[in-house]
């Protein structure tokens, strides 16, 4: 409900200027939509890769972009956390009656980035067409499994740097190579990588059970059930992550104003 | 020149000072090399190419080296995009020096730092990896001597593109709109989000027609060998052209732009 209030205040005064609003919608797609030429372009050369067709990466493309953009465009709060601390503007969320994790996803929401976020649906569906997919209604909640999934790794990721915030500034850096690099990684089904970076980004971030274990359920690899349901271990790497962050709130020590 | 000097010293002391940075950005390439040639070397193993691995492999290394270089972001953003829209832009015009010469010493200094800073690390340690990961050494001295000239080009030519994405501030008075076309277009055309060699032919002819192949692409051609003799002399002739040719016509644009500015603010 709260939440619900924040939203709409943001929305209005981004419609105050609708021009630069839309021309900004427009901006916000045009790398995602250069890198997304760019992956065309490969497979026109290559055909495939590890055994995967253009119309099957497309998929795990999509499904990172559009979490992604999701992630950029509501989660925007906790990408900004850094300032909330350094300005010392947390102390005045903390003081409110209300949970600081409400606060602060209601604190930023980046509309314009639902110009990618349509680039990225749309990319999704003209993939879910194209491939050789024999679809079930168990294969229709894999695709919605592994979207739910994916966006909570991303606000995992990013409560995890909200947290680190609390203690250092300078080893968030480190923590962002990782953010946008798993997500390139991700991007393509992770088993066409060496053994490091499929092991590490589906044990330790873990895009894997979003990506290529259960898409390998939805091409018909796999008949096993459990793949399908994989996304759903998504909640304990998230739940690890808020509650880290949970834990660094009250490590909080104010910088003061 | 004297400009150009203390810039690149004021450049190389900020950088310096955000030591943690540095290393963090140090490791940001390095993750992404590896990650990129992991990603390559799948594709190049599933289709037969003028690519070779081994290439391919110093490719991507000599694109994290030289980073945030060849880029066609906003590079410098405090220093000219933030006094276009506040006004500050008047400041400027009173200095007893010509804005797009001012300018251009900013935008191609701006970079060295980081080049300096972020970039030799990551030479030498792509140089140190093992055999098949790492970055190769030239095949012959004049393939890097042509290495060498193609990439002092390129520093020109580079500023020069964003002369003209900073030129076109001066009209549109917002910077962001602008740089996001570029980066999309620049760093795409330039071999940057696919390593040229690995496009379509039809794609990489087209591509010879705009600017920014020449940027990153020849010299990283010309260092391990993809690019000889004849050819890479010409290529480099239509380098420079195109520095010269960009730079004629930022400074026309900009000419006929501050004939009727409209400064910004109080």
């Amino acid at each position: 409900m709260l939440y619900g209030k924040y939203l709409k205040i943001q929305l209005k005064s981004a419609m105050e200027y609708r021009t630069t609003l839309i021309f900004e919608i427009i901006t916000s797609m045009l790398y995602t939509v250069a890198s997304f030429f760019g992956i065309y372009l490969l497979f026109q050369e290559f055909k495939t890769v590890g055994g995967y067709t253009f119309s099957d990466v497309l998929i795990t493309y999509s499904i990172v972009c559009a979490a992604h953009s999701i992630s950029d465009c509501f989660f925007r709060g906790f990408d900004q956390f850094d300032k909330l601390v350094s300005t010392g503007e947390l102390d005045r969320l903390l003081i409110r009656p209300r949970s600081i994790f409400l606060q602060v996803l209601g604190y930023k929401t980046e509309l314009t980035r639902i110009g990618r976020m349509s680039f990225c649906i749309a990319v999704l569906i003209v993939a879910l067409i194209l491939a050789p997919i024999e679809w079930t209604l168990m294969k229709v909640l894999v695709v919605m499994l592994m979207f739910f999934g994916a966006s909570l790794i991303y606000l995992g990721l990013t409560l995890v740097y909200s947290g680190l915030c609390i203690f250092t500034v300078e080893g968030l850096e480190v923590m962002n190579v990782f953010i946008s690099g798993g997500r390139e990684l991700a991007q393509y089904p992770l088993d066409i990588y060496h053994k490091f970076f499929k092991t590490v980004f589906t044990f330790v971030i873990p895009f894997g059970l979003v990506n290529y274990l259960p898409l390998r359920f939805l091409l018909g690899y796999t008949t096993n059930i459990f793949y399908a349901f994989v996304p759903l271990f998504t909640i304990v790497f998230f739940m690890i992550c808020y509650l880290f962050f949970r834990w660094s709130i009250t490590k909080y020590k104010s910088t003061g104003s | 020149m004297s400009v150009f000097k203390s810039n690149l010293k004021l450049n190389i002391k900020k950088v310096v000072q955000y030591r943690a940075a540095a290393i963090s950005g140090v490791l940001t390439q390095l993750f992404f090399g590896f990650m990129y040639i992991a990603l390559y070397t799948a594709f190049l193993k599933s289709g037969k190419s003028g690519f070779t691995l081994r290439e391919m492999v110093s490719y991507v290394w000599l694109g994290q080296i030289f980073f945030v270089a060849f880029n066609y972001f906003d590079i410098c953003k405090q220093e000219i995009s933030r006094k276009i829209m506040n006004g500050d832009l008047a400041y400027e015009l009173i200095r007893p020096i010509n804005l797009y010469d001012n300018w251009f010493q900013i935008v191609y200094s701006k970079p060295l730092g980081h080049l300096l800073v972020r970039g030799v690390p990551v030479i030498i340690i792509s140089l140190l990896l093992p055999c098949g990961l790492g970055l190769m050494l030239p095949p012959s001295i004049e393939n890097f001597v042509l290495f060498l000239i193609s990439t002092a080009i390129s520093s020109l030519l580079v500023a020069s593109i964003s002369m003209i994405a900073y030129t076109i501030t001066l009209y549109t008075l917002s910077s962001s709109g602008v740089f996001s076309f570029m980066v999309a277009i620049g760093t795409l055309f330039a071999g940057a989000i696919v390593p040229i060699p690995m496009m379509p032919k039809a794609v990489q002819t087209v591509l010879n027609f705009f600017p920014f192949r020449y940027v990153s692409d020849l010299p990283y051609r010309l260092y391990i060998g993809n690019i000889n003799g004849t050819d890479a002399i010409f290529q480099i002739g239509v380098q420079i052209a195109w520095t010269i040719g960009l730079i004629i016509i930022g400074k026309l644009i900009m000419g006929r732009k501050l004939k009727k500015l409209v400064v910004q603010g109080g």
